[in-house]
């Protein structure tokens, strides 16, 4: 995105003293309809009015940023209230922003903001937590953001959520369940932003918001992985106490509702699958539950974990196929050959019984119970090599190859919305 | 000198009516196609691959499968689970997409560790990789002081290009631990290098100490290993092991102690089993530290489970088979580290192909004739390491190529 360069551009020129920007004004256009957004396109194409749009007219969700120089102001602002476009103004003297120290802070807030984030690293808690504040600031007609519970530590549980209207069949993301698993976060992380800045840019995910929201925990499990980055990098579980064990943590990812307790979890709190002491012990397996209950029109629920390269689906408590098995089995197919179409990368797929062993409590099965038809869990790269310690180089690879394979998932489900 | 003995000694197996060594990777008449796809075929695959990195692997020949294109199981006197696997493998660490094609019978028991045929024509990689790996040992030669290393990868995946070798070294010394330690349920994979010095030797190989965590399918626990680790580039891996296997990362005390080898305890001189009490590994570490200097050549015993590759499988055939199975369990359970001087003829009266898996060293002291029988036949997936005489190691054994077809150090093995 151009916007933060562009600005530093300006302030580069103006320190050269071979341009002024007295009375220029930053204008933040919101098109309410397609007949608005045509209308702030047109004035793109008037040549004389020299308007510099630092984010373009590109859908009725995005803001519409332009700089227009003084002498414009006043016939644009006619324009546009005329035609009822509705807009703020978000720099009213570009001049005496370049002038003072606001620049830092300016600059310092776009260097800070989704735009410049590194998403080439792993990052801290905190950091994550600030990138999910700052894109739901940056794109505030599409995402927003809500805090479904806290863990046991006390950490908020944030669900972003993309949407374009009223509520709609909608799709669930989550990762970072496991602490050690940190590739799945900065997997998570990429596709937030890819979406939004896919959106309005790319037809079918374009549609797909227009039909669907989405909705994604990218920290499911915070003091797992906090815990992963301080103390312990193997550090799989929650962090919750249980009286009378001096063990910590429960492995959230058997600890749903789906054949609790059963074959395939350990009953041993000081194991690394403890299904924990009772179902939905965990805050963040219960904030979860809550949230995807309440809604109660979730179509497609994909869960991120590393590492092994495959892509399951239910069930893993039972040798019962789903019912919808074949669906299952020839959607996984089509969407790891799209993962492999990038890189080369090679997935297996198939239910978590037959593919990896059986397993109880796990929230795939869980979801494919509440009747979302299209539960999928990913082990991201890569097959051991690294295993957990995923170096960082990959982590945009991994990213872009993944987003294929849940792009296919998405698709599909919104092809057979009722 | 050494054909005549390989002739005679050839033909011994037969005339004991043993079964015939070639068919040691062949597919009996009951075994039944199944899926390659299946969890288990791509398991006893996965192992087949280790038992590979484990006897040929190095720094610069670590193998991954690359596709498994046959499996067969046999179910055999009920008790035992035989695979057969066709599948390529390729070297990771190798520039070019060489695929090498392997054949393997792995055997799981109930209670043992899983015995392994292998066969795979490797030569197209060999002159390459051997020369890398000198290179590196030379340059380790070099050093003034013995190398150390700590978190190998880091937190966040970083290998320090000096360590690559020393943390590739260690997968494929990790194969050996993970071989063992398979089962059908149950897979690892080596994550870490906790810490790993390196022992200075008299002679020509170089021994390291690691500190590994391997991690465990399905149960996601991880498991911290000690390994002792001997190489040299002509050479195959001598590795042994201890694990610790904890519930909980946190409470190491809570953690058991797994025996070793079955009764490792009582065999360390001097030792006896209190050693292992508390947290074992350092204690071990020392008293392996001893028997290494001491036993700079001769008793560096080749790792236990080589005895039984391929013996498994055709001893099960016969009628006599309970009876060597019998035998062997207990032999296996009581040995340990070092039960290897002098038994190793009783217990293979007429069998002599099993031989032939042994590694390290002991083999090579003044014994070395019987170890080339029947290496005319079958023995390509041997690799010509092994035919190393007397103690010095230098003392390479020249070799007619064609007695290796597709050896693994195929016209390698001129002095």
């Amino acid at each position: 995105m151009r916007t933060p360069w562009l600005f530093l551009s300006i302030v580069f020129a103006t320190a050269q003293s071979q341009v002024t920007f007295v009375g220029h004004q930053v204008l933040r256009i919101h098109a309410n309809s397609e007949e608005q957004l045509a209308l702030v396109k047109s004035l793109e194409r008037m040549e004389h009015l020299k308007l510099d749009f630092w984010k373009e007219p590109v859908s009725t969700a995005l803001p519409i940023d332009v700089r227009v120089p003084r002498k414009h102001v006043h016939t644009v602002k006619s324009f546009l209230e005329s035609n009822g476009i509705t807009y703020s103004v978000m720099i009213k003297n570009l001049q005496s922003l370049v002038d003072e120290e606001h620049v830092s802070m300016l600059i310092s807030e776009l260097r800070n903001g989704t735009y410049s984030f590194n998403y080439r690293a792993y990052h801290r808690l905190k950091e994550i937590y600030t990138w999910g504040k700052n894109l739901a600031a940056e794109n505030p007609r599409l995402v927003g953001r809500r805090r479904i519970g806290r863990s046991s530590q006390g950490r908020p549980l944030h669900v972003l959520k993309f949407s374009t209207g009223r509520k709609r069949p909608a799709i669930w993301i989550d990762s970072a369940i496991h602490g050690r698993e940190w590739i799945s976060p900065a997997v998570a992380m990429w596709i937030a932003k890819k979406i939004t800045t896919d959106y309005g840019n790319d037809p079918s995910i374009t549609s797909l918001l227009n039909k669907m929201d989405i909705f994604m925990l990218i920290m499911a499990n915070p003091d797992g992985y906090v815990y992963s980055r301080t103390k312990n990098r193997m550090w799989r579980k929650t962090m919750s106490k249980k009286p009378g064990s001096h063990c910590i943590g429960v492995d959230a990812n058997r600890n749903f509702d789906a054949n609790f307790g059963g074959n395939g979890s350990s009953k041993a709190p000081c194991a690394e699958s403890y299904c924990g002491p009772h179902v939905h012990s965990e805050p963040e397996v219960k904030a979860i539950v809550n949230f995807i209950q309440k809604h109660g029109n979730f179509m497609v629920f994909i869960t991120l974990h590393s590492y092994l390269q495959r892509l399951l689906y239910p069930y893993g408590y039972t040798q019962v196929p789903p019912e919808n098995a074949e669906e299952l089995a020839t959607l996984a197919r089509e969407a790891t050959e799209d993962l492999a179409s990038l890189y080369g990368t090679r997935y297996t797929y198939g239910s978590i019984i037959q593919t990896i062993s059986e397993s109880s409590g796990n929230s795939i099965d869980w979801s494919y119970n509440q009747g979302i038809k299209y539960a999928y869990a990913f082990e991201l790269r890569d097959e051991g090599q690294y295993g957990f310690m995923l170096p960082p180089s990959q982590i945009i690879p991994t990213a872009e190859e993944t987003w294929l394979a849940i792009k296919k998932i998405m698709e599909h489900a919104s092809n057979r919305l009722p | 000198m050494y054909l005549l003995l390989c002739f005679i000694v050839c033909f011994l197996p037969l005339s004991y009516g043993m079964p015939k060594i070639t068919d040691r990777l062949d597919l009996s008449v009951t075994a039944v196609e199944i899926p390659t796809k299946a969890r288990i075929a791509q398991q006893a695959a996965s192992v087949a691959v280790h038992y590979l990195n484990y006897r040929y692997g190095s720094p610069n020949r670590v193998y991954e499968l690359h596709e498994l294109k046959k499996a067969y199981t046999e179910v055999i006197l009920n008790i035992v689970h035989k695979y057969h696997l066709e599948f390529e493998v390729k070297n990771q660490e190798s520039s070019s997409n060489v695929i090498a094609i392997c054949t393997a019978n792995v055997i799981f028991h109930k209670k043992k560790d899983p015995d392994t045929a292998l066969k795979c024509n490797l030569k197209d990689d060999m002159k390459d990789t051997f020369e890398k790996d000198n290179r590196f040992y030379l340059n380790l030669q070099k050093q003034k002081y013995p190398m150390v290393g700590y978190n190998i990868p880091d937190n966040f995946g970083f290998v320090d290009p000096k360590m690559m070798p020393i943390w590739l070294l260690a997968k494929v010394s990790a194969s050996y631990i993970i071989w063992k330690k398979s089962t059908e349920v149950t897979k690892y994979n080596m994550v870490r290098i906790q810490k790993v010095n390196q022992l200075i030797r008299t002679d020509t190989f170089l021994q390291f100490i690691y500190t590994i965590l391997l991690h465990e399918l399905p149960t996601q626990e991880t498991v911290t290993c000690s390994m002792w680790v001997m190489w040299h580039p002509k050479q195959s891996l001598t590795v042994k092991y201890f694990c610790l296997s904890s519930p909980s990362e946190s409470f190491p005390k809570e953690s058991r102690l797994e025996r070793f080898e079955g009764s490792g305890s009582e065999r360390f001189e001097g030792s006896g089993s209190e050693r292992f009490e508390g947290s074992g590994s350092e204690r071990f570490e020392r008293s392996a530290l001893e028997r290494f200097e001491r036993s700079a050549s001769e008793r560096f015993e080749g790792s236990a489970s080589e005895r039984f590759e391929g013996s498994a499988s055709e001893r099960f055939e016969g009628p006599g088979s309970e009876r060597f199975e019998g035998s062997r369990s207990e032999r296996f359970e009581e040995s340990g580290l070092e039960r290897f001087e002098g038994s190793g003829s009783e217990r293979f009266e007429g069998s002599g192909s099993e031989r032939f898996e042994e590694s390290g060293l002991e083999r090579f002291k003044g014994s070395g004739s019987e170890r080339f029988e029947g290496s005319g036949l079958e023995r390509f997936e041997e690799s010509g390491s092994e035919r190393f005489e007397g103690s010095g190691s230098e003392r390479f054994e020249g070799t007619e190529s064609e007695r290796f077809e597709g050896s693994a150090m195929d016209g390698f093995l001129m002095n």
